[in-house]
């Protein structure tokens, strides 16, 4: 456990290394951001209500994009494909360590510290554009809203870790995780609340694991959601969750066989 | 110029012909691309048909400024690409290979790998966009014209803030980050720059002059815009590129070739 922390510690440390690196990546987060934010409050300049949101929660949802982004589709797991690709996977092999639980010791510190920036970015652009807000304060919805963010979180670094270790056959998986960052974008509702497309494609997409990456936590903060949602979109992201952490360990050990340590 | 031509015209076909070598990656990129593209446009038509105007735009200006976007970035990475590799040459010392050659080697690190998926995209994006001007209440000949002029200075204000960029790489050995927050920036302009806010439109309009390269040539083409801002507008695209050589001139003398 303590080489764990230490991992976790080394990782923080990253951060003041390539402070700037990190700097830039939340600039661009919060640039796509204000982006949404805007082109929302321009559709909601004559109206305070369009496709069943009130002005307060369509704006709520765009800027809680910012802490999505932060805390959700945050990984550097995709950094396994250049270890297979290197070959520098070999090191971690030979290590008393589980290769795994190393990436998501990463990833969690990670994570530690885009929340905290998302929330401090988050203060500062309510400070400066002062938008009319809605504040969840049912314990209910916030507690569901944090234990449908971790399940989001879980699901991106599964479908990332997935596309990474195709790199034990296809050399270059940047296209897929390129195409996958596209997907996601638009099928988790990036932009917009999901259930303003029409019913049928909205029914469909509630099958959809990228529901639950953006739009279901969202949802859930936003309140309102009928009980027999919450626990089907619950349940259909657990059921993700783990026939994804299965594939992942399929991939691992088929992966593994035919891993030649090339590049090394 | 003629030289020049030739050049071009050989790096792009070597260019093309990489293509044929990750033939399952640049098809993958391709969906990706077009995938974005149709759900963005998409997205835009379903809001724009609930509200009728965006910021006072109807819903064929606003497609309008959405493909002037679409064909101006596909445009700068068709011809620029090259500095997206511009990294690759500093940190492994080849840059110091393209200075002894003789070709100016802003123009072989700009134009050195025009890009084939955007290319391809090109000729689609132009039909689009012919197909929506078509359908405007208003545009005229001159309109036309003037769209097409501040088109190209567009794409000269890109071609400066990629010629900026790699004048930082030299120093920094940085490119990614500067070129995505570029890319970022002038995302912004895939809408009508009104609907931003204070201080963000000034930054947007004086700062990377995301309006200029976007929103304005689009009220251009219904002659809503005047002479003297279309001068302007000019002005803006040929300061840029004349700041953007000095600040690369004066990149290059601080170049120590530490990686060679």
């Amino acid at each position: 456990m303590k080489k764990y922390f230490r991992i976790f510690q080394n990782t923080l440390l990253e951060h003041e290394a390539f402070k700037i690196n990190f700097l830039f990546w939340r600039i661009r987060v919060v640039i796509t951001m204000l982006m949404t934010y805007f082109l929302w409050t321009s559709v909601y300049a004559d109206s305070t209500r369009l496709f069943n949101y009130p002005k307060e929660k369509i704006l709520t949802y765009s800027l809680l994009l910012v802490f999505i982004h932060g805390f959700v589709l945050s990984t550097r797991i995709f950094l396994i494909d250049e270890e297979i690709n290197m070959g520098s996977l070999s090191k971690y092999l030979i290590r008393p360590i589980n290769y795994f639980a190393f990436h998501i010791t990463k990833d969690a510190a990670d994570k530690i510290v885009g929340l905290g920036f998302s929330l401090i970015e988050l203060s500062v652009l309510i400070i400066l554009l002062q938008p009319v807000l809605y504040i969840q304060t049912g314990i209910f919805w916030i507690t569901i809203f944090y234990i449908s963010i971790v399940i989001a979180a879980i699901l991106y670094l599964e479908i990332i870790t997935i596309i990474s270790l195709l790199t034990f056959w296809i050399h270059d998986t940047w296209p897929l995780r390129f195409l996958a960052v596209i997907l996601i974008s638009f099928l988790a509702g990036s932009y917009f609340p999901l259930d303003i497309l029409p019913r049928k494609l909205f029914e469909i997409l509630i099958y959809s694991p990228f529901t639950y990456l953006v739009f279901f936590p969202l949802k859930l903060y936003l309140g309102d959601v009928p009980q027999s949602i919450i626990i089907q979109g619950i349940t259909v992201s657990i059921v993700y969750l783990l026939l994804f952490l299965g594939f992942i360990l399929f991939l691992w050990k088929r992966g593994l066989r035919s891993y030649g340590a090339e590049g090394q | 110029m003629n030289k020049y031509l030739k050049i071009w015209l050989l790096i792009s076909r070597n260019s093309f012909e990489t293509f044929a070598h990750y033939r399952f990656g640049a098809l993958v990129f391709f969906i990706g691309k077009i995938a974005r593209f149709l759900f963005f446009l998409l997205f835009i038509i379903f809001l724009t048909a609930k509200v009728k105007f965006l910021s006072g735009y109807n819903i064929w200006q606003v497609l309008l400024i959405y493909m002037t976007f679409n064909f101006i970035d596909a445009s700068t990475q068709m011809l620029f690409r090259e500095v997206y590799r511009f990294k690759q040459h500093i940190i492994t010392g080849n840059f110091d290979l393209l200075l002894v050659k003789p070709v100016n080697v802003l123009f072989r690190l700009l134009l050195g790998g025009t890009d084939l998926l955007d290319f391809i995209t090109l000729l689609p994006f132009i039909i689009i966009l012919v197909f929506i001007i078509s359908k405007l209440q208003y545009f005229s000949l001159l309109g036309i014209l003037t769209y097409i002029i501040l088109i190209i200075n567009s794409l000269v204000i890109a071609a400066s803030f990629h010629i900026f960029v790699m004048a930082l790489a030299v120093i920094t050995t940085d490119v990614d980050n500067a070129i995505m927050i570029y890319r970022e920036v002038t995302g912004m302009g895939k809408f009508p720059i009104e609907i931003y806010k204070e201080p963000i439109r000034s930054f947007i309009t004086f700062i990377i002059p995301v309006g200029v390269m976007m929103t304005i040539p689009v009220k251009a083409i219904s002659g809503l815009v005047s002479p003297p801002l279309i001068s302007g507008c000019i002005f803006v695209g040929g300061l840029l590129l004349f700041i953007s050589i000095k600040v690369w001139k004066e990149a290059l003398k601080r170049y120590t070739s530490a990686s060679s």
